[in-house]
């Protein structure tokens, strides 16, 4: 009947699709990839913390940590950052350490982004040394922080502050601050309390303030206005283009140095380097590869060779229309070094020329056989003949020090001749020889100094003699007066007549008191 | 709706405990839920979509159940675009908890929340974020009187921002407003609708029928709310009792006794002790089905059922509560005229403008609460005056 009509319901399975597991930190999207101002590392991981409502601080040591640290866990904010990072090395994670990598790749897993690394300045690890890259403090432009939050944009720190060589804000034409104007406190660049555009320390805003007037309005004088600008498009264009570039390899900055230098100065790096400014032997390391320039270094060489530190990096074109340092004629440059400097020497000639020292006596000193070829100082030797040299020091040292002996020998020698009064004793030689102690003169010379000493010592011995001699006597006559007075002349009461009473405890003076009583016939 | 067959005949092997779970885990997707559930999801995904959507129902229909199927579909979509997004978490559900004291704790809401969000560093959030929670030496958690709440709200926000779920569902929300006084109710209105405008999440209220008081509090919100009815089923409707009857023929099929209990002869009876509402009539089942288990009978029959019915008196509290929730519901003609009359309109519009909304939302409010008004007590003729020759009443 009526079951007919009816229906049954299915069932419904509430059992919820597994999803793919999401990202354990915000997908926080880093500000400014491609441009001249792209956000640092530092920035976004202060970011990152403040979006999750946390203290840097935590963000890092519970959850960045165990990336950089194996097994690493968070267990208290006890010494704060510096439990991982060590005092003031957050500084680093702008950089491109290896730690850094793990750095980013951690950040990377926990956010998903992909495109962290241009946060720093790890693409250029292989051409860019890190010696005097990064600051160790941060440093901020208090217009532009104030600008953004005028304007309610994201405060974010840009990557550009934390380069070593820029110090001017390149929008605002002022120096960059590094101190808060609140505290007068150093702010580190990622500290437990990191938060965008405030101090880690005190917690106040960071943009212009009335308080804000001390390093922001120190003027900059033109020259260096001049070469800040330059360095600060330099360095943004560079961090701009990073993402859009296959970073060169690094024989690239020898390569384009040595090309330079035979356009240049036709192949001269002595005068390449002089007209840099840069030591010429450091120059020749560059141009050689043996060594990388800093960046602060590498900047310098292409201001002065009116080229684009991007350019000079990443094209092969030499372009020398700016080159502030063309030598028209180089036989003439070549003339005037030679002037300044003497015959300069290859390799063979030096080589021959210290050969020759070594037969050469008196051992000549390497510093005389570098005056004599022209050179101011010894490291062009090394650099010819890095075999040689330290054999004519060791020559050299050798015959120093027999001098020396010789010397010290005809000093002692004639302190015994002198006949001297009173003697002098060893110390007292050894004081006027400048010498602190007497250990070294008696090891070179034992006899002669225990002839010294032995005769000081028969003086000590002469002059005790008489001093006791000279006592006896004293307490004999005293001793005899008293008796003559009638006193009974016991040791105390000689004592006390004495010009030294103290000496009457001396053993020499008990014997003569005890023998003028035996005289006397007094008591014992 | 094709017949499913009954439970599988190999249950019966198995465990008292087996068997109880397996009647207990079964979901009859009857008419009225798959409907609601459907117009929850779609009213969800509009683009233009309401700040708030309001899921009003007698207490124990399925408003549960309907959660967890809105979060299934939502999670179901959102699949293909979340293997690239991953950041994205397609929807947040949090049951909002009754509180001992007279308001809402907002703290423990937000807390709620942000861990079903599976908000990293929630403990820390907590523990030092803030300064009034730590931990003591002994790591046991210490709590000063001092509010923390506007962090938590803070951390809140963030995650919503960057998770960005499609929906974020509270189920129990009538706890919302256990408040002290209308002032502080207003209050925490605010609170939710300033966090849903901020965030820009859909926030999908589930709730019994005192939920309506937090919507009709403030005029700005019921701008941005829809309204959707999860009612019982009705006796007075024929339609309704028919859906009745299968349901119960459904469970009937799915208790995995020996033989099959003969539920629909007395179907009045289950109707009565159930009040339509399909979430009562599932446990009452259960509760039975446990005694015959325990029994070692071979079927559920009327006995096992009245051992375990609610009391009448029990009844008709529930009963009360539910008819009071549904008049308020009710758009009857007379609230329309009092509308119109206000307004200085003919009385004659009502019936048009309800034709005129074309919002699903209200169509469905309107076919599955146009009716209940007048109901009073099951079977029994309401009090009213029969009309006398040709003239009708005007009904809505």
């Amino acid at each position: 009947m009526l079951v007919d009509k009816l229906i049954t319901y299915k069932s419904w399975d509430l059992e919820k699709a597994s999803i793919p597991s999401h990202s354990r930190l915000y997908a926080l999207e880093p500000i400014g990839v491609g441009t001249p101002y792209v956000e640092s590392l530092t920035g976004y991981i202060a970011r990152l913390a403040q979006e999750h409502c946390v203290p840097t601080g935590i963000l890092v040591l519970s959850e960045l940590a165990p990336f950089l640290k194996e097994g690493y866990i968070f267990k208290n904010k006890e010494k704060g950052l510096d439990q991982i990072f060590g005092h003031n090395k957050t500084k680093a994670l702008n950089g491109m350490s290896k730690w850094v990598v793990s750095a980013i790749q951690g950040l990377e897993s926990l956010t998903l982004h992909n495109d962290l690394r241009f946060l720093t300045m790890l693409p250029w690890m292989e051409l860019i040394p890190l010696k005097n890259l990064l600051r160790s403090v941060k440093a901020w432009c208090p217009s532009c922080y104030e600008n953004w939050r005028e304007t309610e944009q994201i405060i974010y720190e840009p990557l550009l502050w934390s380069l070593n060589d820029v110090t001017m804000c390149p929008y605002h034409y002022q120096h960059l601050c590094t101190h808060c104007p609140y505290c007068h406190k150093e702010n580190r660049l990622l500290a437990w309390h990191s938060k965008p555009g405030y101090c880690s320390k005190c917690g106040e805003w960071l943009g212009i303030s009335p308080h804000c007037n001390s390093t922001a309005s120190i003027k900059l004088t033109e020259s260096e206005l001049k070469w800040q600008i330059w360095v600060t498009e330099n360095l943004g264009n560079l961090i701009s283009a990073t993402p859009n570039l296959s970073v060169p390899p690094k024989e690239k900055i020898a390569k384009m140095l040595s090309a330079y230098v035979n356009v240049v100065t036709n192949g001269n790096i002595n005068v390449f380097a002089q007209n840099l400014g840069m030591g010429k032997t450091q120059t020749h390391r560059w141009c050689i590869g043996k060594c990388l320039p800093t960046i602060g270094t590498l900047l310098q060489i292409c201001f002065h060779l009116g080229i684009s530190i991007l350019d000079f990096l990443t094209t092969d074109a030499i372009n020398t229309d700016n080159c502030s340092i063309i030598i028209g004629n180089p036989n003439q440059a070549n003339k005037k070094t030679r002037d300044q400097y003497g015959q300069l020497h290859n390799s063979g000639h030096v080589r021959l020329e210290l050969n020759a020292a070594l037969l050469e006596n008196p051992p000549p000193s390497l510093t005389e056989i570098a005056e004599r070829l022209g050179y101011k100082r010894t490291t062009v030797l090394y650099y010819h003949a890095p075999d040689l040299c330290p054999e004519i020091v060791a020559r050299h040292t050798d015959y120093q020090m027999a001098k020396r002996l010789e010397m010290m020998q005809w000093e002692l020698e004639a302190v015994l001749k002198s006949q001297e009064y009173p003697p002098p004793s060893m110390q007292e030689i050894a004081r006027r020889l400048g010498k602190k102690s007497i250990h070294s003169l008696t090891n070179d010379f034992p006899e002669l100094c225990s002839t010294i000493s032995a005769r000081y010592a028969s003086y000590i011995q002469e002059r005790r003699t008489e001093r006791v001699e000279k006592l006896s006597q004293e307490v004999r006559q005293v001793a005899l007066q008293l008796h003559l007075e009638g006193v009974d002349p016991t040791a105390s009461r000689i004592s006390e007549l004495l010009k030294k009473p103290g000496s009457i405890l001396q053993k020499e003076a008990v014997a003569a008191v005890s023998e003028v009583r035996r005289e006397l016939g007094c008591k014992e | 709706m094709s017949i499913s067959a009954s439970f599988p005949r190999s249950l019966l092997e198995k465990t008292q405990e087996y068997r109880l779970a397996y009647f207990l885990s079964y979901r009859a997707a009857h008419p009225r839920l798959i409907e609601a559930t459907d117009m929850v999801v779609r009213t969800i995904q509009e683009p233009a979509g309401a700040s708030f959507i309001f899921v009003y129902g007698p207490s124990r229909i399925g408003k549960t159940t309907m959660r967890l199927r809105v979060e299934q579909m939502l999670i179901q979509q959102a699949l293909p675009t979340l293997e690239t997004d991953r950041c994205h978490i397609p929807v947040v559900s949090v049951e909002a908890v009754g509180t001992e004291s007279a308001q809402f704790n907002w703290k423990d809401y937000f807390t709620r929340s942000l861990i079903s969000l599976e908000e990293p560093l929630i403990d820390y959030k907590v523990h030092y974020g803030s300064r009034g929670v730590r931990r003591n030496n002994q790591g046991e958690l210490t709590i000063e009187p001092r509010i923390t709440s506007p962090e938590l709200r803070r951390a809140l926000e963030n995650a919503l921002k960057y998770r960005r779920p499609k929906a974020f569902l509270i189920d129990e929300a009538q706890h919302m407003q256990k408040m002290a006084s209308g002032r502080r109710l207003q209050d925490n209105l605010d609170c939710l609708k300033s966090l849903a405008n901020l965030t820009g999440v859909q926030h999908v209220l589930f709730g019994t029928y005192e939920l309506l008081i937090f919507r009709n509090l403030s005029a700005q919100l019921s701008r941005r709310t829809v309204d959707i009815h999860f009612p019982r089923y009705q006796a007075e409707i024929s339609g309704d009792v028919e859906v009745f009857m299968s349901v119960l023929l459904t469970f009937q099929r799915h208790l995995p006794v020996e033989e099959e209990p003969d539920l629909l002869t007395n179907w009045e009876y289950c109707y009565a002790g159930s009040l339509g509402c399909i979430g009562i009539l599932k446990d009452w089942l259960a509760r039975a089905l446990k005694v015959s288990l325990d029994e070692g009978a071979k079927t559920l029959t009327l006995k096992h059922l009245k051992q375990r019915a609610w009391s009448v008196a029990q009844l008709q509290t529930m009963l009360k509560e539910i008819q009071e929730g549904e008049k308020q519901l009710t758009e009857s003609a007379e609230k329309h005229k009092q509308l119109y009359q206000a307004l200085g309109l003919s009385e004659e519009l009502p019936i048009q403008l309800n034709n005129s909304l074309s919002n699903d939302a209200n169509n469905l409010q309107e076919k599955v609460s146009k009716s209940p008004g007048r109901k009073k007590n099951v079977g029994k003729r309401n009090p009213k005056r029969d009309p006398v020759g040709g003239v009708k009443p005007n009904a809505s």
